[in-house]
């Protein structure tokens, strides 16, 4: 990670180096090439300021010939034969100094000089001075020069003219033969041509300004005449070759002769002949006053040389930027080493730790090769290390600690569990057996009442049976014919009454009838209204009276023995079905289903007839009003109907003492019948409202009910999918049952 | 005809009827026999038989009753005629509050239902006693 991030900063270093490199290297080789140019340059510009200041030298020379009409014309020859030896003796650089007149030019008739020394045959004034080694001669031109270049050009051009180099001997022998130009200048007074004024010069000249000190070595250079001659060369061969001989190859020299009539600066890539080096060729023109076409001086240089100093600088570069980078990445290895092996130490202990090792630390470096930073970390990490082992130690402890806290408290609660256990399932059996007893209280009650009624109806109609037996048929037997139809009379009245029941004996009657009968003075007139009573026979008391007052007792006591035998049966009956109803209501709440079959049952007409037949011993004190202003049917079981709305309605009665008001009424709403049963109580106390339809639960004392009543009822309402429900306030109690509409083609 | 008078008190008319009619059956015209449904009816009842001049010698309640229950039936006759014989009919009423009622002399005898004819006479009989 490290060492690519450190490659990752030498890579810019080393393309930074590069760019530099490559820069540096173009621009100091620019530089060099660009200096190589500007010495081809200025040793051009030196060739030239010393040619153009001989043809100044020349023209100087040649305007003063121009006066020469000033001089009597016999001292014209003398003169200017002067001036000329005065110029070679002057200028050692000068081969030769020569002047050509035209015929009759400087104001004299050659042919008065025909066969005279120093002049042509034709006597013309062509004089010319030459050196020849430290020598200086007088000679003359011949006629036949007229022909030449050195005369025509100059003449024809009327501008100075420096002629291509050639190869002379003023001599006339090998030994003196010189590559020499002459430097032509036309002498022209007053608009007329007069002659050609000559200066020669060796190339030697040339090739010394030439060969001066070159900068770069082995550079030289060379001077090219207009033509391509070279007239300056390190190499004495060379003098007057042309210069693309040798140095170009074919295809070349056409673009080099080109160059060189362009009259510009230039430079080409070539071998040296010269050097056989790879080589540049600065080439500059030498412009000289006259010249038509210039010369060229070229310098010319190894490439290598040139770029010599580029590549020096870059090698440096190279070497600085190779040292830098090796100076950079050892760094980087040496840092990233560094800062690898503590932090590799540090990853190492953070794995040992993490894997539980917690007394593992991370090794001390001391000073050597890491730095402080990275001690202080590790010096932290182990600090940490330090404080998470004591925390771990702590926690372990606190762990431990806990457990066994967490264990006692456990079995605290394991204990205190059990404790609860034993205690409820004691609350829950006694509660069990509370209720149990309770239940049984009132379920004794309820069956021992009937039991009572029985057996002791039972005992009466046995010990009765014996009185019918003793005195109904014999009493009857004796009875007068007259008196049987009384009897029977009598007799049949007293079972109808004793066959419905036990009703309430009407002791306002019978009082009224004792007090009557006693004012009357009859004998035992209680005996007899209660025979009365008995027989339901008030409106009979005279014929009673009658009857007893002529022996009748015996078959009245016989007749009253007999229903009141039958009024115990009635007794019996009616105690039996009270027992039954008893069985048949636990029976009802431990059964889920009912086995009745579904029908259509009008609770308006059920209670109804509940209310005639089995209330009318609370007409007295209880004040019943009927509100049937429904009498639409409902599907349901008739028989569990009737549970609901007996319990009801004795619970109402109950709740108000027997005496009051009882209202029961039946509504329409919507789909729903509603029943009704209000009393006049005191009301459900609030406290106790929640509990009303709870199992067991009963205001009553024991033996009063057994506390299912309400419950039995909301379990039945709930088959039938209805509901229940109560306001309570002091002195009204309504009992709501809702039950379900039936169908209209549902009823009877 | 006698002019003693046997009171039974019971809500249920069976019960009344029953215990009238064993009465009669047992005692035959020795006595009187009364009947009330209820405490209230039983004290009108009382005041009934002073006019008619009978004297009422026993009383037989239901200890549970609507309205005035049997124990507070009796004080009341007890606290108005302390000669009158008290017995009281129950299905329930437990040992503690039994003893306690005959100790108090609240009631001088208790029969439980359902009662035996036989147990019945023997402890009307006891309370009779207190007028032969």
């Amino acid at each position: 990670m490290l060492l690519s991030i450190g490659l990752a900063a030498l890579l810019p270093y080393a393309i930074l180096i590069s760019v530099s490199i490559v820069f540096v290297y173009r621009t100091v080789s620019e530089d060099s090439f660009r200096y190589a140019a500007a010495l081809s340059e200025q040793r051009a510009t030196e060739i030239s300021v010393k040619l153009n200041s001989l043809v100044g030298q020349g023209k100087s020379i040649a305007s003063a010939f121009s006066a020469y009409a000033a001089i009597p014309p016999a001292e014209r020859r003398a003169a200017i034969d002067g001036e000329l030896r005065a110029v070679i003796e002057d200028q050692p650089d000068v081969l030769a100094a020569w002047a050509q007149w035209e015929r009759g030019a400087i104001g004299d008739d050659p042919r008065d000089y025909v066969g005279s020394k120093l002049t042509t045959a034709s006597g013309a004034f062509n004089t010319t001075w030459y050196r020849v080694g430290s020598d200086i001669h007088q000679g003359w031109i011949n006629d036949d020069a007229y022909g030449s270049d050195f005369y025509t050009i100059p003449k024809a051009s009327r501008r100075i003219s420096l002629i291509e180099p050639y190869w002379y001997s003023y001599t006339n022998d090998e030994k003196n033969r010189f590559l020499e130009t002459s430097l032509c200048i036309p002498i022209v007074t007053g608009g007329t041509f007069k002659g050609v004024l000559g200066f020669d010069f060796s190339v030697d000249l040339f090739e010394r300004m030439v060969a001066r000190p070159a900068p770069v070595d082995p550079s030289y250079g060379v001077l090219i005449a207009g033509s391509g001659i070279i007239v300056g060369h390190p190499r004495a061969e060379r003098m007057g070759r042309p210069f693309a001989e040798g140095e170009l190859s074919e295809e070349r020299r056409a673009d080099f002769l080109r160059l060189l009539s362009a009259g510009t600066a230039f430079t080409f890539d070539g071998r040296s002949s010269l050097t056989g080096e790879d080589s540049r060729y600065y080439f500059s023109p030498v412009k000289v006053e006259g010249v038509e076409v210039p010369w060229f001086f070229a310098l010319v240089a190894p490439t290598a040389r040139i770029l010599a100093p580029a590549r020096v600088i870059a090698f440096v570069l190279i070497a600085l930027g190779a040292v830098g980078a090796f100076l950079v990445a050892a760094s980087i290895l040496l840092v990233s080493r560094a800062l690898s092996r503590p932090i590799s130490a540090l990853a190492e202990g953070a794995r040992r730790i993490s894997s539980g090792e917690l007394s593992y630390r991370v090794p001390a470096e001391g000073s050597r090769g890491t730095s402080a930073e990275v001690n202080a970390l590790a010096s932290s990490f182990n600090e940490m290390a330090d404080k998470l082992q004591a925390i771990l130690s702590e926690l372990e402890s606190r762990v431990v600690e806990r457990t066994a806290s967490l264990a006692a408290a456990n079995g605290e609660l394991e204990r205190t569990l059990a404790e609860l256990k034993t205690a409820q399932s004691g609350l829950e059996f006694s509660a069990k057996m509370a209720l149990l007893g309770r239940l049984t209280a009132g379920i004794s009650h309820e069956l021992n009442t009937p039991i009572g009624v029985i057996r002791s109806s039972a005992s009466a109609i046995l010990r009765s049976s014996e009185d019918l037996e003793r005195l109904f048929l014999p009493t009857y037997a004796a009875l007068p014919e007259a008196d049987r139809g009384l009897f029977r009379e009598l007799f049949g009245r007293g079972l109808r009454k004793a066959r419905s029941g036990p009703g309430t004996e009407d002791r306002r009657r019978k009082k009224e009838v004792v007090r009557r009968l006693e004012a009357a003075g009859a004998e035992k007139a209680r005996d007899l209204a209660e025979a009365m009573s008995t027989l339901d026979a008030f409106d009979l008391e005279r014929e009673l009276l009658a009857f007893a007052g002529r022996g009748g007792w015996g078959a009245i006591s016989a007749a009253e023995g007999a229903v009141e035998s039958c009024e115990s049966a009635a007794a019996i009956l009616e105690a039996a079905e009270k027992a039954a109803r008893t069985v048949s209501a636990l029976a009802n709440y431990s059964r889920s289903e009912g086995l009745d079959a579904l029908e259509a049952v009008r609770p308006a007409e059920e209670i109804e007839e509940l209310l005639t037949l089995h209330y009318n011993r609370i007409k007295r004190s209880v004040a019943v009003e009927r509100d049937f202003a429904c009498r639409d049917p409902v599907r349901g079981y008739r028989d569990r109907l009737v549970e609901v709305w007996m319990n009801l309605i004795d619970n109402a009665l109950q709740a108000m003492d027997y005496k009051g008001r009882l209202r029961v009424s039946t509504a329409r709403e919507g789909d729903w019948v509603v029943v009704s049963v209000a009393d006049s109580g005191p009301g459900i106390p609030d406290d106790l409202r929640e509990k009303v339809f709870t199992p067991f639960f009963t205001t009553k004392s024991p033996g009063e009910g057994i506390g299912l009543g309400l419950d039995i009822c909301r379990r039945i309402v709930e088959r039938h999918g209805g509901s229940m429900s109560f306001v309570s306030r002091p002195g009204e109690t309504v009992f709501s049952v809702k039950l379900r509409a039936a169908v209209a083609e549902a009823g009877p | 005809m006698s002019d003693k008078a046997i009171l039974c008190v019971d809500d249920e008319a069976i019960i009344v009827f029953a215990l009238k009619q064993e009465l009669k059956s047992h005692y035959a015209d020795r006595f009187v026999y009364e009947t009330a449904l209820s405490a209230e009816e039983a004290l009108s009842v009382i005041g009934d038989l002073d006019g008619e001049g009978l004297r009422l010698i026993l009383v037989i309640s239901d200890w549970l009753m609507p309205g005035m229950r049997g124990d507070e039936f009796l004080r009341a006759v007890k606290a108005a005629r302390p000669d009158v014989q008290a017995m009281l009919v129950t299905g329930q009423a437990d040992g503690a509050t039994i003893e306690s009622l005959l100790k108090d002399g609240v009631a001088n005898g208790v029969v439980l239902k359902p009662w035996r004819s036989s147990s019945l006479f023997a402890k009307i009989d006891i309370c009779l006693e207190a007028f032969t």
